[in-house]
C-alpha cells in the first residue's frame, strides 16, 4: 500500500463531508461545544446555520441535547475535542445516549498525543477504553481523510446505535483511495505477510506501513492490518492472521490499557493465545511537543514497531 | 309583573347575507339584504318583553327615516317607552352587518344618538330602576351613563347585568372601571379578549381571562364562546356549559337573546348556572332565524325547548368536572404509587407523591398524546428528569391508557417492563430514559429543537427536582433553552424542599432565590401551589401562550403528599413502605390493598 507524499487533514474532510451531506440529508444536524473552528464543523454551520448548534462550553449539555434530537429522529453529529467529548460527558453518554441506544454520532477530533503542543490536558489517550466499555457504543478511528470521508458518509444514514468517531488533529498521509468501503467489524489487510502481524488503528497506519518497509528490508514479512472498527473488532481477521504468524504487534495513539491492544488481546486470549506486544502510551501521561517528536519519544514510530517485531521473532 | 330596566342602544341593522366574509379589497356578492331593527339594548328589551317581563327601556334615537323601523318590535305591551328619548337633532345608530350564517358575523357601527344618552337622562328613570328586579346595561352607550345606571341600581340593591360589546374600538380601560360591584358581566370571547388583552381560544384561556376580570370586582364573568359553549367564572371556579347544538342560520342576536334570558332568570331569583342554561336556550332559538329580534322566543316557546332538551339530559357540563376528574386521577395515582412500591419493596415514594398532581394534569389534560400510538411523531413529550419519581409517571401512563394497571405491580421486577427508573425502550409512553439526575433539560431542549426543525407544534415538558438543579448541567441547559428561544419547552420544578441527605438548604445552600435564578437565566417563571389542580392547569395554559422564551413552573409541593406519615419526611425519599405502612397509607387514601 502506497503512502502519499502530501498529508491531508481529516478534520477539514470531516467538515466538508458534513457540508456535502447537509444538502442531501435534510434531517442532519451538527452540534459543537465552542470548538467549531477547530473541529471544522463551522463549515457546516456556515452552510446550514439553521441546523448547526453551538452549545457553548458545555459538553454535558451538548450530549444531552444530541440525545434529545436523536430521540426525535434527527441524524446527529456532536463534535468537540476527544478529551472533552469522552471524559467530561461520559456519564451523559452512557445514560442518556448508550442506554436508550440513541444513534448520536460523537465525532471528536484532536485525539491522542498528536494534539502536540497543547500538552496532556488535551491529549485524550483513554477515550477508546472508556467508550469501548459502554454497551451499545461503537468505536471507529480512521487512518486518513479518504477513509474519514467514507465513514462520515456511512454514518449519516446510520441509526442503529451510538458511534464514537475518533479523528486526529494532525495532517495525515493518504493511504486509501476512493474504492474504500467502510463496514463495522471489518479490518483491512494493508499488506499481506507471514512472519508477524502488525495491527494499527487511526493515524498509526502509516507508521505500521513504515515498519513494513523496514522489516521487509531485513527479510521479515509483516502482515499489516488496519482496524478502523475497534468496536466491534474484526475477530475473524485477527485470528486468521495470528494463526498464521503467531506473533502480533498492536500500535495505537492511545493507552495500551483498554484500547486496540486490549481488544486484540481479548480476542486472542480467549481463542488463540499468541505472543502480543502492545505499543502505545504505557500507563503514563505525555507532554507538550511537536507530534512527530512525541511519537518518537513515546515509541509510536515505524522503527520501534520494527524493533519490537524483531524482539518477538528473536531476531 | 316583575320589571327589568334595560339601559342601552337602539340601532337600525342593514344586513347582507353572504356565503363568506370578504377579504381586504374583495367584493363578495350577498344572497339577501335586510333592513331590521337592532341595537343591543333594543334587542335585549324585546327579548325580555317576549319572555313575559315588563321592560323599562331607556335609550336614545334620532329622528330620521329609519327611526320607525328601529321601533318596530319595541311597540310591545310589555315595554314601557316612557324613558325612550327622541332627539330630532341626531340620527339613529346604524349597524352594517355582514352575516354568513353559521360562520358568524361582522359589524360596522355608527353610534348616532346612542352616544348622546346622558347620566341626567338615567336619573329620570330612577323610580323605574328602584322598582326593577334587574338592570341591564350594555357598553354601546357612554361610560358615565353606564356608571350612573349602575350606581342607581346598586343604591336600591337591584341586580346588575352588563353586556360588553365594542371593547376593541372604544374605552377598554373605562369599561374595566365599571366592573367593580357588578353582579354579572357577559361578553363573547372576542370582546373578552380585547378587555384582557389576550387571545381567548378555548375554555382554559377563557378561564384565565375570567379570573383576571373577577379581580376587578365583578361577581360572575360569563364568556360566550360560540360552539365551544359558555364559560362561567365565579368564586366556585370555572364552569363550562355546552351549547344546544342546534342548526344556526344567523348568529346575529344570539348574544342579546342570551343576555335578555339571563336577566329574566336572575330577576326570578334563579341561580346563575340555571340562568345561563336559560340564556343558552334562548340564544339557540334566535339563531335559527334571520335578524336579531325576529326569532326571539316567548316564554312558552323557551320552556318547551328546555323541556324537550332537558329530557335528553340537560345542556351543560362543568369545567369543574375536569378538575374533579383530575383530582380523582391524582388520587388513583397516589393509591397505585403506594401499592406498587409496597409490592416492589423498594423505590421512592416521597418525590413520586409530590409530583403526582402535576403529572396527572399533564397526561390527562395538557399533553397532546395518543396512548394507542405511543410513538406518534406529532405528540408532546414528557421528560421526567427526576427519574426516581418513575412511579408517578407509570401510574399516569396507566391512567392515560398506555399500559394496563396490573402491569404496575411488576415495578422493579426482573423481566418486567417497569424499570426502577424510566426506560423508553421498555415502557410504552415513556419518551426518555432518565434516572441520572441533571440530564433531562438538555434532552428536552434537543427534542424541542427537533420539533422546531421538523415544523411540528409539539411541546416538551420536563420535570426537574429541586435537589436535582444542584447539578451544573441544568444551568448549562437553561442557557441553551434561552439561546435557542425554545418557547416549546416547559419545565416544572417539583419544589418539595427535601433531598436524600436532608432539607435542600441544609445540604447545599444556594437554591434560593430560585425564582430570581430562573428569571436571571431569561426564563418566564410561574409560581404555583403544585397540589392545586386548577392552578396547575392554568400555569400550563399560560406557559403555552408565552412566546420567545421558555417557561418554568415553580411548583411548591409537599414531599410525600397525601400520606400523613410520609409528608415532609426525608426518610421516605428512597424507602418504600413496609406492609403495615402500605396498609396505613392506603387506608388514608381510601384505596384497598387487593391487587
Amino acid at each position: 500500500m502506497q503512502i502519499s507524499a502530501k498529508p491531508t487533514s481529516m478534520r477539514n474532510t470531516y467538515g466538508d463531508t458534513l457540508v456535502k451531506l447537509g444538502a442531501t440529508h435534510k434531517n442532519l444536524v451538527v452540534l459543537d461545544a465552542d470548538l467549531a473552528k477547530s473541529t471544522q464543523t463551522a463549515r457546516f454551520g456556515k452552510a446550514y446555520p439553521d441546523r448547526f448548534f453551538d452549545m457553548g462550553i458545555a459538553e454535558q449539555d451538548l450530549m444531552g441535547t444530541a440525545a434529545g434530537l436523536a430521540a426525535s429522529g434527527m441524524s446527529v453529529f456532536a463534535s468537540t475535542f476527544a478529551m472533552f467529548g469522552s471524559g467530561r460527558p461520559w456519564e451523559q453518554i452512557r445514560n442518556s445516549i448508550c442506554y436508550p441506544n440513541l444513534p448520536v454520532k460523537i465525532a471528536v477530533t484532536h485525539a491522542g498525543i498528536s494534539v502536540g503542543e497543547d500538552g496532556p490536558t488535551h491529549q485524550a489517550c483513554e477515550d477508546i477504553a472508556i467508550m469501548r466499555a459502554i454497551p451499545n457504543m461503537k468505536v471507529i478511528a480512521p487512518a486518513d481523510s479518504v477513509e474519514a470521508e467514507k465513514i462520515v458518509e456511512y454514518l449519516a444514514d446510520y441509526y442503529d446505535s451510538p458511534v464514537y468517531l475518533r479523528l486526529a488533529r494532525m495532517n495525515t498521509p493518504v493511504v486509501f483511495d476512493s474504492n474504500y468501503k467502510f463496514e463495522f467489524g471489518k479490518g483491512i489487510i494493508a499488506e499481506q505477510g507471514r512472519d508477524v502481524t502488525v495491527i494499527s488503528t487511526g493515524v498509526m497506519l502509516f507508521k505500521a506501513l513504515e515498519a513494513h518497509k523496514l522489516l521487509a528490508s531485513d527479510g521479515i514479512s509483516a502482515e499489516i492490518i488496519h482496524m478502523p472498527s475497534i468496536k466491534p473488532v474484526d475477530a475473524k481477521m485477527i485470528l486468521e492472521s495470528a494463526g498464521k504468524t503467531r506473533n502480533v504487534i498492536t500500535i495505537e495513539e492511545h493507552s495500551i490499557i483498554g484500547g486496540l491492544g486490549s481488544a486484540v488481546c481479548e480476542v486472542l486470549a480467549e481463542n488463540l493465545p499468541a505472543r502480543v506486544k502492545r505499543i502505545g502510551m504505557t500507563d503514563r501521561f505525555a507532554e507538550s511537543g511537536e507530534p512527530e517528536a512525541l511519537f518518537k519519544k513515546y515509541g509510536l514510530t515505524g522503527n520501534n514497531i520494527a524493533s519490537e517485531a524483531k524482539k518477538l521473532l528473536n531476531r | 309583573m316583575d320589571e327589568i330596566t334595560v339601559i342601552g342602544s337602539i340601532n337600525i341593522d342593514f344586513m347582507v347575507k353572504t356565503e363568506r366574509m370578504p377579504e381586504r379589497g374583495e367584493t363578495v356578492a350577498g344572497d339577501n339584504f335586510y333592513i331590521l331593527p337592532g341595537g343591543k339594548g333594543a334587542n335585549q328589551a324585546v327579548a325580555i318583553a317576549r319572555l313575559g317581563k315588563k321592560v323599562n327601556f331607556v335609550a336614545k334615537k334620532g329622528k330620521d327615516q329609519f327611526a320607525d323601523t328601529a321601533m318596530k318590535n319595541l311597540n310591545h305591551p310589555n315595554i314601557n317607552l316612557e324613558y325612550m328619548i327622541n332627539d330630532e337633532a341626531l340620527s339613529t345608530g346604524v349597524a352594517l352587518v355582514n352575516t354568513t350564517g353559521q360562520k358568524g358575523n361582522k359589524v360596522t357601527w355608527f353610534t348616532g344618538a346612542n352616544d348622546k344618552l346622558t347620566p341626567a337622562e338615567i336619573d329620570r328613570a330612577e323610580e323605574a330602576i328602584k322598582r326593577s328586579k334587574a338592570v341591564v346595561v350594555c357598553t354601546e352607550i357612554p361610560i358615565p351613563t353606564i356608571k350612573r345606571a349602575l350606581e342607581l341600581a346598586q343604591k336600591y340593591k337591584v341586580k346588575t347585568v352588563m353586556n360588553v360589546g365594542n371593547a376593541g374600538t372604544k374605552h377598554r380601560e373605562e369599561i374595566k372601571e365599571v366592573l367593580r360591584g357588578l353582579d354579572i358581566v357577559i361578553m363573547n370571547e372576542r370582546e373578552g379578549g380585547y378587555l384582557t388583552n389576550r387571545l381567548i381560544s378555548h375554555m382554559e384561556t377563557g378561564s384565565l381571562a375570567g379570573n383576571e376580570l373577577r379581580k376587578l370586582g365583578v361577581n360572575h364573568v360569563i364568556i360566550t364562546m360560540g360552539k365551544e359553549g359558555t364559560l362561567l367564572v365565579n368564586e366556585h371556579g370555572s364552569t363550562v356549559f355546552h351549547g344546544y347544538g342546534v342548526e344556526v342560520k344567523d348568529t346575529v342576536g344570539g348574544g342579546d337573546a342570551f343576555v335578555g334570558a339571563v336577566a329574566c332568570a336572575i330577576a326570578d331569583g334563579k341561580f346563575v348556572i340555571d340562568a345561563i342554561d336559560y340564556g343558552n336556550a334562548a340564544g339557540a332559538i334566535v339563531t335559527q332565524s334571520i335578524g336579531a329580534q325576529e326569532g326571539l322566543p316567548d316564554k312558552a316557546q323557551l320552556d318547551a325547548f328546555l323541556k324537550e332538551h332537558h329530557k335528553a339530559g340537560g345542556s351543560y357540563k362543568k369545567y369543574t368536572d375536569t378538575i374533579k376528574m383530575l383530582e380523582n386521577t391524582a388520587l388513583n395515582m397516589r393509591i397505585n404509587i403506594i401499592k406498587m412500591l409496597g409490592c416492589a419493596c423498594s423505590g421512592h415514594p416521597g418525590g413520586s407523591l409530590s409530583a403526582a398532581d402535576i403529572v396527572a394534569v399533564l397526561y390527562k389534560h395538557v399533553m397532546k398524546i395518543d396512548p394507542k400510538n405511543p410513538k406518534w411523531e406529532e405528540r408532546d413529550r414528557f421528560v421526567l428528569s427526576k427519574g426516581h419519581a418513575a412511579p408517578a409517571l407509570y401510574t399516569a401512563l396507566a391512567e392515560a391508557g398506555f399500559i394496563k394497571e396490573e402491569e404496575l405491580w411488576n415495578l422493579r421486577k426482573i423481566d418486567g417492563d417497569l424499570s426502577g427508573h424510566p426506560d423508553m425502550k421498555k415502557t410504552p409512553g415513556v419518551d426518555m430514559t432518565t434516572g441520572s439526575l441533571g440530564q433531562g433539560l438538555s434532552i428536552a431542549n434537543g427534542m424541542a429543537l427537533a420539533a422546531k426543525l421538523q415544523k411540528k407544534d409539539s411541546r416538551v415538558y420536563v420535570m426537574l427536582g429541586d435537589g436535582e438543579i444542584q447539578e451544573g448541567q441544568i444551568w448549562e441547559a437553561a442557557m441553551s433553552t434561552y439561546t435557542r428561544r425554545l418557547d416549546n419547552v416547559c419545565a416544572v420544578l417539583d419544589y418539595n424542599g427535601l433531598q436524600i441527605d436532608g432539607s435542600i438548604g441544609q445540604v447545599k445552600s444556594g437554591l434560593e432565590p430560585v425564582v430570581e435564578k430562573w428569571k436571571a437565566f431569561n426564563w418566564n417563571v410561574i409560581e404555583i401551589d403544585g397540589h392545586n389542580i386548577e392552578a396547575i392547569m392554568e400555569a400550563f395554559e399560560e406557559a403555552k401562550k408565552v412566546k420567545g422564551i421558555p417557561t418554568i413552573i415553580i411548583a411548591r409541593t409537599i414531599k410525600g403528599k397525601g400520606v400523613s406519615f410520609m409528608e415532609r419526611k426525608v426518610e421516605y425519599h428512597g424507602a418504600a413502605p413496609n406492609e403495615a405502612e402500605t396498609e396505613k397509607a392506603l387506608n388514608e387514601l381510601g384505596g384497598c390493598r387487593c391487587k
